[in-house]
């Protein structure tokens, strides 16, 4: 009798182990929580979890995908910001032809929901979308209904003060110069090893963002279209490696043409 | 030597994300399709043709849009075969990723009911000479062989709804019409290429 029950206890711890190594994961999973609130206003903290292998995109200049998207259903004299507090992403490049600016594992975005002085508690629907990618890509999207306003969540506090922390700001202006010249700009950051760009999604087109983004030295030439139809400034994100080890960031606007 | 290297590397990274811009001439190329037809752009437009080239791989849901939910290329070829226009679909997909290679694209042409030509580029040299990124990525050629429209096929980059204005329509209908093509280039959306 007990050897039939270890024999059964020993399937059955067999069956659930190979139920869960062939699951597959969601690709994302999201949650929102309330991280901030005061008398008219809150901020959500928007989490999206993604399984290994799996990337989300940024708001940057990206060849192929695009980033996540927030569309609420809100009551009458309530407003929602947009997605704020964009890490700084990854490079991705395909086949020395596509470049996009991914995030992989977890990404965290903040948003600041306004509504009426001393509103009581109401579920309010927020539509999700997204694109997410491995070798291959899957629109996503989700309604989370959220009761708000309410409390702020355990944690939420010190979870929203290191996202605002980690989000990139101006970069400071002894970082790193930049002036424009005939074919584009050049930013030059002193005493770096290594410089990255990203560029935001609006501004004039580089030329080839694959080959000009990233430089060994303290300086990157960023070839531009003289013709590009979006006219105005240069403006992105620029990441400097240090001989120590370092990285520091922040975000640079180079007047052009 | 070294800088005979270092003119090479550059020429080589050069050739290798050379995109065509909207006024360049078309590169040329030869590609067979799913039936084992080979196809060659320059005889095309020798012919007088108009060539709408469709960077296409059956599995991105974003062509699916397009093929599945709507029947967006379909309509759009079909409305434009009597006008001396040639639509043709190339999938640049590496052997072994999504939607590519030869069965996956000949059921694909059954699934989808493709009435024009599905073109193999399994190696991306053609992909990569125009520069596709995305799958659906679309290339407008006039009888000229210059580039008159590149990017999306319509103005929603969302994954289920269609866009309120298709440039390509826009495209042929000014082509077709003698008129000047009026938006030539925008940003096109979708799964990249899978080279």
């Amino acid at each position: 009798m007990t050897t039939m029950r270890v024999l059964f206890y020993a399937w059955f711890l067999a069956a659930v182990l190979v139920a869960t190594v062939s699951a597959e994961p969601e690709p994302v999973t999201v949650s929102a929580e309330i991280a901030a609130a005061d008398r008219d206003s809150l901020v959500l903290l928007w989490t999206f979890d993604l399984a290994d292998r799996w990337h989300l995109y940024g708001p940057h200049r990206n060849d192929t995908g695009q980033p996540p998207s927030v569309r609420f259903d809100l009551p009458d004299g309530w407003r929602a910001g947009p997605l704020e507090g964009w890490p700084v992403p990854e490079r991705h490049v395909v086949a020395d032809v596509i470049l996009d600016h991914i995030y992989e594992r977890r990404l965290r975005l903040r948003q600041t929901v306004h509504h009426l002085a001393g509103a009581s508690p109401r579920q309010v629907a927020a539509e999700l979308r997204w694109l997410v990618c491995a070798d291959l890509c899957v629109p996503g999207d989700t309604v989370l209904t959220l009761d708000l306003p309410g409390p702020v969540s355990a944690g939420g506090a010190a979870r929203l003060a290191n996202h605002r922390e980690a989000t990139p700001g101006p970069l400071p202006a002894a970082a790193a110069t930049a002036r424009a010249t005939a074919d584009g700009v050049v930013i030059t950051a002193p005493g770096a090893l290594r410089l990255e760009f990203v560029p935001d999604a609006r501004g004039p087109d580089m030329v080839d963002a694959i080959a000009d983004a990233v430089r060994d030295g303290d300086e990157l030439h960023l070839r531009l279209e003289r013709d590009s139809d979006a006219a105005g400034p240069l403006s992105g994100l620029l990441i400097i490696h240090h001989p120590d080890d370092r990285k520091t960031h922040g975000t640079i606007t180079v007047p052009w043409p | 030597m070294k800088s005979l290297l270092t003119l090479l590397f550059t020429l080589t990274a050069t050739l290798a994300v050379a995109a065509v811009s909207p006024g360049e001439t078309a590169p040329d190329f030869h590609l067979t399709d799913t039936d084992g037809q080979k196809h060659h752009l320059q005889s095309y437009l020798d012919d007088g043709k108009i060539v709408v080239l469709e960077w296409f791989n059956p599995d991105c849901p974003y062509v699916k849009k397009h093929h599945e939910a709507n029947h967006t290329m379909k309509d759009l070829a079909a409305q434009y075969a009597g006008h001396d226009v040639v639509w043709m679909a190339i999938n640049s997909g590496a052997e072994g990723k999504q939607g590519a290679g030869l069965e996956r694209n000949r059921k694909a042409v059954e699934e989808y009911a493709i009435a024009y030509p599905v073109l193999l580029d399994m190696n991306g040299k053609v992909g990569k000479r125009y520069g596709a990124t995305n799958t659906p990525h679309m290339f407008v050629i006039g009888t000229d062989g210059k580039i008159a429209y590149a990017g999306a096929i319509d103005s929603d980059n969302d994954a289920r709804e269609l866009g309120e204005t298709n440039y390509v329509a826009e495209a042929l209908a000014a082509l077709t019409s003698g008129a000047k093509v009026e938006k030539t280039e925008t940003k096109a959306y979708g799964c990249s290429v899978k080279y």
